[in-house]
């Protein structure tokens, strides 16, 4: 008996035969990476979240965690627009100034190239977030002022940052941070407000540092800020040490 | 109150297994938050619990109103409503036994939340999360009045599902409309919508200030007087029960 191939088979194996000839076709599309996206404005950003300003911080930050890193694709962050990245860190910023995840982003990861035009929008923002005197982000200040003094080169912005950074009125500030400027000062032969500003803050904290805190200061003024100095100008303490 | 009637809405989700359904719903929204939270490179936790908590409140919400209406629609279609009503039992104790029954499955929602959310939270105990939850019971009970009154009024279920989805979109999005009209000056064009949404919002419950993922990161900070806005979310549910109440006594079974 002879078969007979009914007409809709016929159809069906067009359809799939154009169906894997349009796959092999499209399989290959990628949408192109547009670089950072635009920033949303700061009162319409948590529309997405139905107006829960914690769940879109927490969004956005995935977002950028995962930026340019999606679909199989890797971009370089020398490529990536960090002019719009700044206003999302802002944007972040408003959203939740309490939480350490973007400005650990944008010190660890977006700040990790050596491109000072780049770098000064990383530091704008960790100029601010670093300036809340809560939840310990006076870190970011403190990787501000690294990241200004050391990859930038560029002493002047770093000794801003600096003494942005021992002003902080957060209650566990550390030591180094308040000497911060010191160090810098140290570094660029003003010798002479470094030592002031240390002995300012040996006196100051003297009875609440730990004593290897203050042996390291002693050692810092006499050994560092001092070393040119001859041992008759130099403070009593400086006898202590060798 | 007929309590037999809260004793047969409570049945009826047990059959519809609403229930076991929000148990299953709770922890796929606890498994995609952990893995969305353990894919952040700091503070998963936090993120897990953000997730968690946003998951869970959208989940509560498109549960109770789906069962509502559904279960509304399917009285009205099966004539089980005309049966009810013959018995001894006035309109207004048939809709404040459904208003109960409802108000009983938000409880059982909330707290089922709660537990998930702490236990997400693993063991740190607040009592931030206490009031999340009880802000998130007002919330659900304002959604299933509001589904109540949409299932009673529209004769489709689809319609009153999709206006009560819109209205609780724009309940969470009354605080954001309200900043951008006050801060800007959008000109003579839009003079005209910016009153009619002023007009609006009249009738939107601040359901935004409630239930803030925050408070769970951060502990409650009550500086949106939050007494007031669970005050006015009663009272906007009174205002809707007694609406619903008058198209009931007009309907002609």
């Amino acid at each position: 008996m002879k078969k007979v191939v009914r007409p809709s088979y016929l159809v069906l194996l067009v359809f799939f035969v154009a169906n894997f000839f349009l796959w092999s076709v499209t399989k290959t599309i990628r949408l192109p990476w547009t670089n950072v996206p635009s920033v949303p404005e700061y009162n319409k950003a948590a529309m997405l979240t139905l107006g829960d300003k914690q769940l879109a911080y927490r969004y956005y930050a995935l977002m950028l965690q995962n930026l340019g890193s999606i679909g199989g694709r890797d971009v370089s962050l020398l490529t990536m627009d960090y002019s719009k990245l700044e206003d999302w860190f802002f944007l972040e910023h408003y959203l939740d100034p309490e939480s350490n995840t973007v400005p650990m982003l944008a010190a660890r990861y977006f700040g990790a190239i050596n491109d000072n035009d780049r770098l000064n929008h990383v530091i704008n923002y960790l100029e601010v977030a670093g300036q809340r005197p809560t939840n310990q982000k006076w870190r970011w200040l403190g990787h501000a002022v690294f990241l200004a003094r050391h990859i930038q080169k560029d002493n002047d912005r770093a000794l801003e940052l600096a003494y942005k950074l021992s002003a902080n009125k957060a209650p566990d500030l550390g030591t180094w941070a308040k000497q911060m400027p010191v160090f810098i000062l140290n570094e660029q032969g003003d010798t002479d407000l470094a030592y002031k500003i240390m002995l300012n803050i040996l006196i100051s904290n003297v009875d609440t540092m730990h004593p290897n805190e203050i042996f390291y200061m002693k050692d810092y003024i006499c050994n560092t800020i001092l070393k040119e100095d001859s041992i008759s100008v130099k403070p009593e303490f400086c006898f202590e040490i060798k | 109150m007929s309590l037999l009637l809260v004793r047969y809405i409570l049945t009826a989700a047990v059959r519809d297994r609403l229930f076991i359904s929000f148990i299953l719903f709770l922890c796929v929204a606890v498994s995609i938050s952990f893995f969305l939270g353990s894919a952040a490179v700091n503070e998963t936790q936090q993120f897990s619990i953000v997730f968690a908590a946003s998951g869970l409140r959208i989940a509560t919400i498109l549960s109770l109103i789906l069962f509502v209406v559904f279960y509304l629609r399917r009285s009205f279609d099966s004539r089980d409503v005309e049966y009810l009503l013959s018995r001894p039992i006035s309109r207004l104790q048939f809709l404040i036994s459904h208003f109960a029954a409802f108000f009983i499955l938000s409880i059982f929602a909330a707290a089922l939340v709660l537990v998930t959310i702490m236990a997400v939270s693993l063991g740190n105990i607040d009592v931030s999360q206490l009031i999340w939850a009880s802000s998130i019971l007002v919330e659900c009970v304002v959604m299933t009045t509001m589904a109540m009154f949409f299932a009673m009024v529209l004769t489709s279920a689809v319609s009153a599902i999709l206006i009560t989805m819109g209205f609780y979109v724009l309940a969470r999005l009354i605080g954001q409309i309200h900043g951008i009209i006050e801060n800007r000056d959008m000109g003579e064009v839009f003079s005209f919508l910016e009153k009619v949404m002023s007009g609006v919002s009249i009738f939107v419950p601040r359901l935004d200030l409630l239930g803030q993922s925050s408070w769970l990161i951060y502990g409650f900070e009550n500086t949106i007087n939050l007494s007031a806005i669970i005050i006015q979310c009663f009272i906007f549910c009174g205002l809707i029960l007694v609406a619903t109440y008058i198209d009931l006594s007009r309907r002609q079974f």
